[in-house]
C-alpha cells in the first residue's frame, strides 16, 4: 500500500495525534513480525491516543482527596486494580518501602 | 527510539483530565513507557493471528481482533468508527 500520509488530510476523525512513524517502528520490534499495513498502524495509533486517555482518567479517578496532580502511585493502583491494565503489571509495579519488604521477607 | 515524544503523550494526558489536574513528571515517563507496552502487546497478538491463518500482512480487522481478545472492549466500537473513515478517505483519495 502506498506510503503517503496524505489520507488524513480530510476531518479531524481521521487526524492523529502521535507520530505514525515511531508507531511503526515499535510494531517492527514485536517478534515474528511480517508485514504491516498501512491501515493497521494507523488503528493501532488511534488505539494508542484512546489507551493514553483511558490511562490517565483511571489515575485521575483514583486520586485521593484534596491533592491535584497525578503522581507514579495512581498509575500503579490503576494497574493493580483495573483488569484491562494488568499486562503493565511488570512496567509500573505498586512501589514498597525496602524497610517494609525486608520485614515482610523475614516472616 | 523507543518511545513515543513525551510532548504528544503529555498533551493528550493534559486533554483528558480537568483544567486544573497537573501530571507529575516521574507519571508522564511511565505512561510514555506504557504507550509502547500497549502497542507492542496489541502487535504481537494480531501477528500471533495473522501466522495462524497463514496470512503475511497484519491488517486493521487484525488489530480490533487482537483488541477485543485482549479485553479492550469499549475501544472496539470507536475504532470500527475510525477504521471505516480512514478507508473512505483513502478511497476518495484514490478515484479522485
Amino acid at each position: 500500500m502506498a506510503d503517503n500520509t496524505n489520507c488524513d488530510e480530510d476531518s479531524t476523525t481521521t487526524k492523529l495525534k502521535l507520530p505514525i512513524s515511531r508507531i511503526r517502528s515499535i510494531m517492527k520490534c514485536a517478534p515474528e513480525i511480517s508485514n504491516l499495513s498501512q491501515e493497521s498502524v494507523y488503528v493501532i495509533t488511534k488505539a494508542a491516543e484512546m489507551f493514553v486517555e483511558y490511562f490517565t482518567r483511571e489515575a485521575y479517578d483514583r486520586l485521593p482527596e484534596g491533592r491535584g496532580s497525578i503522581i507514579y502511585k495512581e498509575l500503579s493502583n490503576a494497574v493493580e486494580k483495573d483488569p484491562a491494565l494488568r499486562f503493565l503489571s511488570d512496567i509500573v509495579p505498586m512501589k514498597v518501602f525496602a524497610g517494609d519488604y525486608i520485614d515482610t521477607n523475614q516472616k | 527510539d523507543r518511545f513515543l515524544p513525551i510532548a504528544n503523550v503529555n498533551r493528550i494526558m493534559k486533554a483528558a483530565l480537568p483544567k486544573v489536574g497537573k501530571i507529575a513528571k516521574d507519571a508522564k515517563e511511565c505512561v510514555q513507557e506504557c504507550v509502547s507496552e500497549f502497542v507492542s502487546f496489541i502487535t504481537s497478538e494480531a501477528s500471533d493471528r495473522c501466522q495462524q491463518e497463514k496470512r503475511k500482512t497484519i491488517n486493521g480487522e487484525d488489530i480490533l481482533f487482537a483488541m477485543s481478545s485482549l479485553g479492550f472492549d469499549n475501544y472496539i466500537e470507536p475504532l470500527k468508527m475510525y477504521l471505516t473513515k480512514y478507508r473512505e478517505v483513502c478511497f476518495n483519495y484514490f478515484t479522485n
